[in-house]
């Protein structure tokens, strides 16, 4: 049974057609490369899968649960132990260290400060910003802060990990790194991973590959 | 708990910015919480008043009687007369006790030490002070030994002019008119409804109105601040997996706590303002320190009211966030459609059709006052509404015909967000609307002062009658700076009073008279009197033809009749009052009268009252205004600040790309005050005409109000001069560290 699933996805923007039946299955451990230009629709599927927007029409089910038959505190539960999220710009909160932005989803979920923050130290490592835990986003670099969000998105080692354009705003080096470690890290944890990205190096390292186009799937390939 | 640990975790300010950010967020409820403690003060000031002024009060007896030695009626003890004098140069009352033929025996007042014997008196301390520091002036009018200073405890404010004074049985004696038996000096319930409380309630209506209504803008704004930076922090949360209800409480949080504190702070600068409010007062209003108290459960409700609103305002500002955490980060959607648009300029034209209605059609005063509220009120919903399409408009036609980058930039940030513009503007177009009326009622009370006060014309002789005074005709002319004095005699209350003066002298203050005055008869003067009184008052004399003149002063004398000295009576040897014109300081003479005469009550044909009225409702007006300006202005420059520096991401961009900061700080500055002037103009307009329409209900439609039209435009063009200057100084200029990390 997939992890996560979509069928027939219609979503407009007023007169404007972002989703037209879109159909897709991403199995545990799979990853799956969305891309496609930019208004295509990509990152409105990414929303659709995160249950932060409702499609106006068709279905979306996480581990076979349908998300619209949710009410929306229990969508936000199903994202916070289910999902991991990153978008293009990491959104982390300003007021707090990069150990308590990345420790946010375990602390939330109640564990206990202890369990978090043997939990954080364990991922801060192995994104190489351990050293910056004690630090707050203002104080750190672009790239630090987007493995920081990708740190944070993973910390709770979510079965499904939906990351929007994460390295749209780093260099290449930086982004390299970050790529290298959500990929590595999802495939080690045998996490699903949708990945919406305009660089087709970074859609390489996935499964699958899948164009969007103009609100469509135009070509669905398979990695040799 | 876990969300509320969080909220306050969050609280830790990273930098200036959020430090400033919860500072003014706790200032908006500080000021708040001051202002209506301040409003909630007035009841404790009043009920001590009532106490205060209960304890000066003099019981009459009911039953008038004869003086001494003479039957004092039954239930009264002694004899007396009260005056209360509005005292032009000290700006606030005089109320003197004059009492006589007080028998041994009679129980004395707490705050009284004994009667004062003729040629003694008691005074207040203000007053004591005043006849110290003023011999040749105040202290001629109470030439008497001081034999006590008042204790605080039975006046009504520090600065109270208050005096009991004793006088003799021979200036009570003549004047049975206006002396009245006593039962008791100081009465015991503290009950009394003076016509100083008539200023008090209005203080209460216009604090509410000119307070709590800009004080609710301030708190709202207040919390409102950040409101972005709330709606990205709670996007973030909301991904992440945090319920609604867990990204309400961390964003409710730092709301509730700052405007906790802030509220604590409130408390705590209203107790201090309390002693410096004794010695400044409201105008001509003052009262003790220590009367001024809210009870601590009003403190606490209050307090906790202020919590919740900003807290529900605060929340309700991040709704957007709450729902739909992408919409933020997602385009802002179409415009409201020209329906909605029609419809958010209804309000405000069924409030000025309401105001033209209430301007143009005669109707009962009761259905007036609910037409011209109603209009009123709807005129300020409608600014509101109306203010969105208003920007968005401007913003079109500005983008479309700019000739410079500024311009454009401006344009289309007014066109594509006008609420954002709209909600910076809208506390000063408040307070514009609300001055703007407050000012308009300033030209009633104005007017009807200017008038009914003379005096305010330097150059013509003043007319004042005197009552009850013990003195003589030659005495008081030959006080300096009287024209002319003669005597009145008879009843005042049946109508025939007759004025004791020769043809020759009469004429004297008849610029304009007729030939026929006759030296022989009972002349009839242009009043109406009552002609069988007037027998009974001097009989047997015939009547000669009306005497008709002119005074050279603003009034006439309250004559009906007019007799030469020679044929009045032998019964009637005292004058109960004196028509008496000056050529000087009015203060001056009556400082010297009733240094002559401690019984003198001195009646100006002038009517004070309203120039006491214009000095009193003007001075709440104007403090009223002054708050208001600093609470509204204080509140938009808050948030336009907050708003210049939420956009640091915005400039950085545009200064990125090479635009100059001069015209970064241009387009702030065009943002800002292309819907602020327009929608300055238009709340001057509504203001005005809406003052004009509650002229309506005195008919006192010639004043023409230059002054107050200046005050309002002139309160306009500041705020909208510091709004700019604002936008101008507050718009971030330089590429920052912390934003170039963030993108």
């Amino acid at each position: 049974m997939p992890v996560l699933s979509c069928e027939g996805l219609h979503l407009s923007y007023g007169s404007t057609l972002a989703l037209r039946g879109v159909d897709l299955r991403v199995g545990a451990g799979e990853s799956v490369a969305v891309v496609g230009s930019s208004g295509s629709g990509k990152s409105t599927l990414l929303h659709c899968f995160a249950g932060l927007r409702v499609p106006d029409r068709g279905e979306v089910r996480v581990g076979g649960v349908l998300l619209s038959s949710l009410s929306d505190r229990r969508r936000s539960r199903l994202r916070l132990e289910r999902m991991g999220v990153v978008f293009q710009f990491g959104e982390l909160l300003p007021e707090l260290t990069m150990e308590e932005n990345v420790g946010l989803p375990l602390w939330v979920t109640g564990l206990s400060r202890s369990a978090v923050a043997e939990r954080v130290g364990e991922v801060l490592d192995d994104f190489g910003i351990v050293h910056l835990a004690d630090s707050y986003p203002g104080e750190v670099s672009g790239g630090e802060k987007q493995r920081a969000a990708v740190a944070r998105a993973l910390v709770h080692d979510p079965p499904i990990v939906l990351a929007d354009e994460p390295t749209g705003s780093l260099d290449s080096v930086n982004a390299d790194r970050v790529m290298s470690a959500l990929v590595d890290r999802s495939c080690r944890y045998g996490q699903a991973l949708v990945l919406v990205t305009h660089e087709m190096r970074f859609a390489e390292l996935c499964d699958r590959r899948l164009t969007i186009l103009d609100g469509e799937i135009a070509l669905p390939r398979l990695r040799p | 708990m876990r969300a509320v640990w969080l909220g306050f975790r969050l609280l830790r300010p990273r930098d200036g910015r959020s430090a400033v950010r919860i500072v003014l967020m706790g200032m908006g409820a500080m000021f708040g919480v001051t202002a209506v403690l301040g409003v909630l003060s007035i009841p404790s000031v009043v009920l001590a008043q009532a106490g205060r002024l209960g304890a000066q009060e003099v019981v009459w007896n009911q039953e008038r009687g004869t003086l001494p030695g003479y039957t004092t009626p039954v239930g009264a003890r002694f004899w007396g007369q009260t005056s209360n004098r509005w005292i032009p140069s000290a700006q606030r009352s005089l109320v003197v006790h004059s009492v006589g033929a007080v028998p041994s025996g009679t129980s004395i007042p707490l705050w009284l030490d004994r009667y004062p014997e003729p040629g003694e008196i008691a005074v207040s301390p203000e007053l004591a002070e005043h006849l110290g520091n003023e011999p040749g002036g105040f202290g001629r009018r109470f030439p008497q030994e001081i034999i006590q200073i008042l204790p605080d405890e039975i006046l009504v404010s520090p600065d109270q002019l208050f005096a009991v004074v004793g006088v003799g049985v021979d200036p009570l004696a003549p004047q049975n008119s206006g002396v009245f038996p006593i039962k008791q000096l100081g009465g015991d319930e503290a009950n009394y409804q003076g016509p100083g409380f008539r200023a008090v309630r209005v203080m209460v209506v216009m604090g509410a109105i000119f307070v709590l209504l800009p004080m609710l803008v301030f708190v709202a704004t207040s919390a409102r601040l950040s409101a972005r930076t709330r709606q990205r922090r709670l996007a973030a949360l909301r991904i992440i997996g945090m319920t609604t209800p867990q990204a309400a409480a961390v964003a409710a949080f730092e709301v509730a706590f700052a405007s906790f504190a802030g509220a604590l702070a409130g408390v705590a600068l209203w107790r201090a303002l309390i002693p410096l409010s004794e010695k400044v007062g409201l105008g001509p209003l003052r009262w003790f320190a220590s009367d001024v108290s809210v009870p601590f459960n009003n403190i606490v409700v209050l307090v906790f009211a202020v919590v919740l609103l900003s807290t529900a305002v605060a929340l309700a500002g991040s709704l957007r966030a709450f729902s739909n955490p992408l919409q933020e980060r997602a385009s802002a959607g179409p415009s409201a459609s020209v329906g909605l648009r029609q419809l958010r300029v209804l309000p405000l034209g069924v409030g000025i059709a309401l105001l033209v209605w209430a301007a143009a059609a005669p109707t009962e005063t009761n259905v007036w006052f609910m037409i011209f509220a109603a209009g009123n009120i709807v005129v300020g919903i409608g600014v509101y509404t109306f203010l969105p399409v208003l920007t968005s408009t401007l913003g079109r036609r500005l983008a479309k015909r700019a000739h410079s980058p500024a311009m454009r930039i401006a344009g289309r940030r007014l066109s594509h967000d006008p609420a954002a513009a709209a909600r910076v503007v809208v506390g000063v177009l408040t307070l514009v609307l609300i001055v703007g009326f407050g000012q308009m009622l300033m030209v009633v009370i104005e007017w009807g002062a200017t008038r009914n006060d003379p005096s305010l014309d330097a150059g013509t002789p003043q007319s004042v009658s005197i009552l009850y005074a013990d003195t003589d005709t030659e005495s008081i002319r030959s006080i300096d700076g009287v024209n002319l004095a003669f005597p009145i005699v008879g009843s005042r209350t049946r109508g025939s009073r007759v004025l004791i003066a020769s043809c020759s002298e009469m004429k004297q203050i008849a610029a304009v008279s007729s030939e026929n005055c006759d030296d022989n008869k009972l002349q009839p003067l242009n009043r109406s009197g009552d002609s069988e009184a007037i027998h009974d008052l001097i009989p047997d004399i015939a009547l000669a033809d009306r005497f008709d003149f002119e005074t050279n002063g603003s009034s006439r004398p309250e004559a009906h009749y007019r007799i030469h000295p020679d044929l009045l009576p032998r019964t009637i040897d005292v004058p109960h009052s004196w028509y008496i014109e000056l050529n000087q300081d009015k203060e001056s003479f009556v400082n010297t009268i009733v240094g002559m005469s401690p019984t003198a009550n001195i009646r100006e044909t002038a009517i004070h009252d309203r120039g006491r009225q214009a000095s009193t409702y003007g001075a709440l007006i104007n403090a009223a205004t002054i708050v208001a300006l600093l609470l509204s202005l204080g509140a938009t420059l808050t948030v336009l600040t907050d708003r210049c520096l939420e956009r640091r991401r915005t400039s950085n961009q545009l200064l990125a790309l090479g635009l100059a900061p001069t015209t970064l700080r241009k387009t702030e500055a065009i943002w800002i005050t292309t819907p602020l002037a327009s929608g300055l103009t238009i709340a001057v307009l509504l203001a005005l005409f809406s003052g004009f329409a509650g002229l309506r209900l005195t008919g006192e439609w010639l004043a023409v109000p230059t002054q107050e039209i200046a005050t309002v435009v002139i309160i306009g063009a500041t705020c909208a001069a510091s709004t700019a200057l604002t936008a101008i100084l507050a718009t971030p200029t330089r590429l920052s560290h912390h934003i170039q990390s963030d993108a």
